[in-house]
């Protein structure tokens, strides 16, 4: 098994329970932050599912949802969460939704039907961040303009929030828990940014691995950030 | 929400009106053509037009909810379902040239005209539902994102 399959089919693994875990809290308590890290955590599962099948073999759709989920979705989804919690007066959080839910059906078929792919660049069994480039060169006609637009807004949100929030938390000296929680999801929230930044810097080496990472932090972040308090006796 | 006033309604009915009169307009400026380029250039002329009203919408939204701290009136809520309304026409007379053969310069000119369709819709709704008041900002965003939507479908049509 090769390392890129091996690390895909983790992410993938990993990222599935955590989006099952915050859906069946959403369903319990109808949070909407909740509901915006649990699309954004199906978001991650579809891309990494994507990486899985790529490496085994080309498809065409399979690539644009594994660039429309990965490159375009999962960063914005998992920010909107954390605005949601932030900004919990006024509209604000509700519009930034409604211009996320713009830009992502806008997107989808543009990249499932309308953005050339070049087959002959894939290969099996190797890195699709090696290839994507070759497979969707930049130019007219490709949704590879949004991607850095997406990912820097979605990242600042996510890790930002994260951030202001256990900050706000240790200068209170309250819920040390969720300081933790929020550096780790701060950290797991850089962790893919960081990757995707390498590749532009021609060093794609690390991106799976720091999805891999990402994914496994957000998700001990989360689930620190959200441990009941102990009862006062 | 109050409901329109008498005058408001005929201000409305003016408006609506004055798209239509606006379309016989340019389809007459253009007889000569032949039926389907008079349609291209209705489609192109109500691109040009959506982008105009779109930038002013956006300045009476600021104005509106940013210096004056105002809410949606019915008027405006109203003026907006019409421009949803002249975009649809809009959509629908890019399809009609599509189907007969006239395609744009780019394909993308497709998504970009669908989403001038839904841009304001979204918007609208989170004004419509909108627990907290005022809520003007929704048409502030709307209307910035349906200029810089419409502006990217006149770039590649």
């Amino acid at each position: 098994m090769s390392q890129a399959l091996a690390s895909s089919l983790l992410t993938a693994l990993v990222s599935l329970v955590f989006a099952l875990t915050i859906l069946r809290r959403w369903w319990q308590r109808r949070r909407a932050h909740q509901l915006a890290w649990g699309i954004g955590m199906l978001m991650y599962f579809s891309g990494a599912l994507s990486q899985v099948v790529l490496t085994q073999a080309w498809s065409p759709t399979f690539f644009a949802l594994w660039y429309w989920c990965g490159a375009l979705m999962v960063a914005p989804w998992l920010g909107q969460g954390t605005i949601y919690l932030l900004l919990r007066r006024g509209n604000i959080a509700r519009n930034i939704q409604m211009a996320l839910l713009l830009v992502a059906v806008m997107t989808l078929p543009w990249a499932l039907w309308f953005t050339p792919f070049d087959s002959s660049a894939w290969r099996p069994d190797t890195d699709l961040t090696l290839l994507f480039r070759d497979i969707m060169p930049q130019g007219r006609g490709t949704v590879r303009f949004f991607s850095p637009v997406m990912n820097t807004w979605g990242t600042i949100a996510l890790v930002g929030g994260a951030i202001w929030s256990a900050r706000l938390f240790r200068r209170k000296q309250i819920m040390r828990e969720r300081v933790y929680g929020n550096w780790l999801i701060a950290i797991g929230g850089m962790l893919p940014a960081l990757g995707g930044t390498l590749i532009r810097l021609n060093d794609p080496s690390w991106k799976y691995t720091a999805d891999l990472g990402g994914v496994v932090l957000i998700f001990a972040g989360f689930l620190l950030a959200t441990r009941p308090m102990p009862q006062e006796p | 929400m109050r409901a329109l006033t008498r005058r408001e309604r005929r201000l409305l009915v003016a408006l609506a009106a004055g798209v239509l009169l606006f379309c016989a307009l340019v389809l007459a400026a253009n007889r000569s053509l032949t039926p389907l380029f008079q349609w291209r250039a209705l489609h192109d002329q109500l691109g040009r037009a959506g982008l105009g009203i779109a930038l002013l919408m956006t300045v009476q939204a600021v104005r509106v909810g940013i210096l004056r701290k105002g809410d949606v009136t019915p008027l405006f809520r109203a003026a907006a379902t019409l421009i949803v309304g002249t975009m649809l026409l809009q959509a629908l007379s890019g399809l009609l040239l599509y189907e007969r053969g006239l395609r744009p310069a780019q394909d993308v000119h497709l998504i970009y005209g669908m989403a001038t369709v839904l841009a304001l819709p979204f918007f609208m709704f989170v004004e419509m539902t909108a627990r907290k008041r005022p809520a003007m900002g929704s048409y502030i965003w709307g209307f910035a994102l349906l200029a810089g939507i419409v502006l990217r479908s006149i770039t590649t049509g």
